[in-house]
């Protein structure tokens, strides 16, 4: 509770000037949505739709409306929607219409009460409350006071939202300052008996009316506690039950009372008037309203003593065996959640996500779908052919691509001096290398010292691949417990064991057969 | 098996990415690992080096065990900043929305927990005896709570007046926004709540059940869920209780975790200390 508010509720023990300024300012503030809602209206429709409608139409009649319609749907059901709702109004805002002989399509005048509701809801503000900032003269401050007149609500039935009036819309619709259900109904049952007395049956009708939206009011709230006593017990504190039961009782019996004795004193009159005939209808209707008050009144305050009965009831739930406090319980931490500042609660928030959640599946950097991607980028563009694209010219580096030292020629001379060599018969690697070091047909000077490393590759490719040494028609089988090392003209050392290479080509088997 | 074998190493790292996916609510993706699984959960309750190896291998990772199943290791990232925590930004990506605020997520989330575990008891209690909760249901919560600060007796009340509370973020957004559809309608209770509840409900945290003939989604807590919100409740508790008292270690030194998560598995059984 803000420090403002607390002399809101002081009242009267020290009221400056000051005080009660800012306090009719601040419950002045709830009206504020209606009175702007003509500006709001013109400001919306500009000049292309129907510009004399607005002129004839009372808008603040028809917000006013709203509030009493979903005042009236709202007694049945937790919400109306808006359909419901521009439906009862339709034909309020036709009469008004009607008085003055103005024709128009009913298209429009729905567009128009649409905008009506849509401005109480705030929809251009997303369904947020009005924020008004006002000046607190006691504490030489600015405040802002924010709150909804129609508030949807969540129902969980039906595909539509839901709208009700909330304290302050009831309090705007009321033009009364701020008061409970109750205290409200004493004052309608006051304002019953003076209308009475002073003969205004029509008023006191009206006022019959606004009582019993005022006791529907404290039954919901009733009905509120109630379910929170079944639900969750730890939630509710018993002193505000008793204090509902004890003081919501005894008010209530008192309205009661009250209205009990209105009913007697309409009869009284009823007896009196007994020649005229409007007179007697209207305040029979009275007699009848005031009975079913009487009534509604009447179960309000069984329910409201009912109240601590079902705490009773529930109160086991209280005593449910607990353990030894390895947990703080939900509700002790909702509740201190609720309390932190907006900042400090986001802070936690995030922290609270992060360990709660369980961890991300992250994307790790995967060449591959790049790849993909840059493919599929291509394809596309080479797809949509039509789009050519001029190529600038640009003064450009050559790319240098990697050139291998042992080149096709070098490897294709290497393996027709491995062919040559084991032509004939089974020769040794180190005989094949020394050939290769002074070959027969000397080559250019760059390529003769790697030429016996082009031949050991040649041996080396045929050892790991038996495809290829199949291909050449080579046998190589290494020579147990003999090892080669021996120094490559070009600097290089060859280390490793002795190979035995022999052909198996064909002819060269058949000469070996004949020489068998 | 009181030793490391060669293949332990590969093991340990096995067990940490198919529990990553086990947490993630994925069970069509692990189905074909279960034996697998097994085996190594197996190896992981016998051997305590092998337990010690997958620990360090968390740590590494920034992860911690929420809880232990016969499914696989229960994870979620030790702190905020950790490599695998699920941020705002995942919430904005699953549903389009980039519009979340960490305060209202954390209402909701806090909103849905009590509707769920009223009582202490409840977090340790089998889950199937703690019923269903319904959208309804929260909602009743978030009344409840979003004014419930203001009711407080004035020496409970920690705050500066000029403070905004989470509790006013959440009384200043309407219960159902009619607009929700269209783009850039704003954020409303139910909003929130339905974005919070399918992100547990694709985690494997909550069981959604839908009643057909009503058309109402009830949902159901899953252990994981119960044990995951064991371990925040805890963090939660502990960081309003330093703000509380004035210390708060959390805010000055971010990244650093309370020491309460940095110990072994077993720590869901460790008893805390109670606190009023």
């Amino acid at each position: 509770m803000t420090a403002f508010e607390t002399i809101l509720e002081e009242g009267t023990s020290n009221r400056t000037l000051a005080t009660d300024v800012t306090k009719a300012v601040r419950s002045s503030l709830i009206m504020r949505p209606i009175y702007e809602l003509p500006t709001r209206i013109y400001r919306q429709v500009g000049q292309d739709s129907e510009p004399n409608l607005l002129e004839h139409v009372d808008l603040m009649w028809l917000a006013f409306a709203t509030l009493d319609i979903i005042a009236e749907l709202t007694e049945y059901q937790v919400g109306a929607s808006r359909t419901e709702i521009l439906q009862h109004l339709f034909p309020l805002a036709e009469a008004q219409l009607q008085a003055q002989q103005i024709q128009v399509p009913p298209s429009v005048l729905k567009n128009l009460l649409g905008k009506v509701f849509d401005h109480l809801v705030n929809r251009d503000n997303r369904y947020l409350p009005f924020t008004y900032r006002f000046y607190d003269g006691a504490q030489h401050q600015f405040h802002t006071r924010k709150f909804w007149l129609i508030k949807a609500v969540y129902t969980g039935q039906g595909k539509e939202s839901f709208f009700a009036l909330t304290d302050e819309g009831y309090v705007a619709y009321f033009g009364l300052h701020e008061s409970s259900a109750l205290d409200a109904a004493a004052i309608g049952n006051l304002r019953i008996k003076l209308l009475i007395e002073r003969g205004n049956v029509d008023d006191a009708l009206t006022a019959t009316d606004q009582n019993r939206k005022q006791c529907l009011r404290k039954s919901n709230e009733v009905r509120d506690v109630r379910r929170s006593i079944e639900r969750n017990i730890q939630a509710v504190d018993f002193r505000h039950i008793n204090q509902l039961a004890d003081e919501g009782a005894d008010q209530a019996t008192q309205i009661q009372q009250e209205s009990g004795r209105l009913h007697h004193l309409v009869l009284d009159n009823l007896d009196k008037n007994s020649d005229e005939e409007e007179l007697r209808y209207k305040l029979q209707q009275l007699a009848e309203n005031l009975e079913q008050l009487n009534i509604q009144q009447m179960k309000l305050v069984n329910q409201l003593q009912k109240l601590p009965d079902d705490f009773n009831d529930h109160s086991h739930k209280l005593f449910r065996r607990r353990s030894i406090g390895i947990m703080p319980a939900m509700d002790t931490i909702t509740r201190r959640l609720f309390a932190t500042p907006e900042a400090q609660a986001a802070a936690v928030g995030v922290e609270f996500i992060a360990r709660f959640d369980p961890p991300l599946r992250q994307p790790l950097f995967d060449p591959g779908s790049m790849i993909d991607a840059i493919d599929r980028a291509l394809e596309r563009q080479n797809a949509s052919g039509d789009i050519y694209q001029q190529v600038e010219e640009e003064a450009a580096e050559l790319i240098e691509y990697f050139q291998p030292e042992l080149n096709d020629e070098l490897m294709g001379e290497a393996l027709k001096l491995l062919f040559n060599a084991v032509a004939g018969e089974p020769v040794l690697l180190s005989q094949l290398l020394t050939q290769a070091t002074a070959p027969l047909t000397p080559l250019a000077d760059k390529l003769q010292p790697l030429l016996p490393v082009a031949m050991a590759m040649q041996v080396f490719q045929c050892v790991v691949d038996h495809r290829l040494a199949e291909k050449y028609h080579l046998q190589i089988e290494p020579q147990a417990d003999q090892h080669v090392r021996l120094l490559l003209p070009d600097g290089r050392l060859y280390r490793g064991h002795e190979l035995l290479l022999t052909s198996t080509h064909p002819s060269i088997f058949s000469i070996a057969t004949d020489q068998a | 098996m009181t030793y490391l074998d060669e293949d332990s190493f590969q093991q340990a790292n096995r067990l940490i990415y198919l529990s990553l996916i086990y947490s993630n609510g994925n069970r069509r993706a692990l189905s074909q690992y279960m034996e697998e699984m097994t085996e190594l959960l197996q190896k992981f309750r016998s051997s305590e080096p092998f337990q010690q190896l997958v620990e360090a291998g968390l740590k590494a990772m920034e992860l911690q065990i929420l809880t232990i199943t016969s499914d696989g290791l229960r994870l979620s990232a030790r702190h905020a900043n950790s490599f695998f925590a699920t941020t705002l930004t995942d919430y904005g990506k699953m549903l389009a929305r980039s519009d979340n605020k960490a305060a209202d997520l954390l209402c909701v989330h806090c909103a849905i927990a009590t509707a769920l575990f009223p009582n202490e008891t409840d977090l340790d209690a089998p889950v199937e005896d703690l019923g269903v909760v319904m959208v309804e249901d929260i909602i009743q919560v978030l009344r409840r709570f979003a004014d419930q600060e203001q009711k407080l007796p004035a020496e409970d009340d920690i705050l500066d007046p000029q403070v905004r509370t989470a509790a006013q973020r959440i009384r200043e957004l309407p219960e159902e926004n009619p607009d929700s559809k269209r783009a850039g309608a704003g954020a409303s209770w139910l909003a929130l709540i339905n974005r919070v509840l399918e992100h547990l409900v694709s985690t494997d945290y909550l069981l959604a059940f839908e009643d057909h003939q009503e058309d109402v989604i009830e949902y159901r807590p899953t252990p994981a869920y119960q044990a995951a919100l064991r371990q925040a409740a805890v963090y939660a508790f502990h960081h309003f209780r330093n703000v509380a008292t004035g210390q708060d270690p959390q805010l000055k030194t971010p990244g650093t975790g309370p020491d309460q998560e940095s110990e072994s598995p077993q720590l869901t059984e460790q008893p805390e200390t109670e606190v009023n």
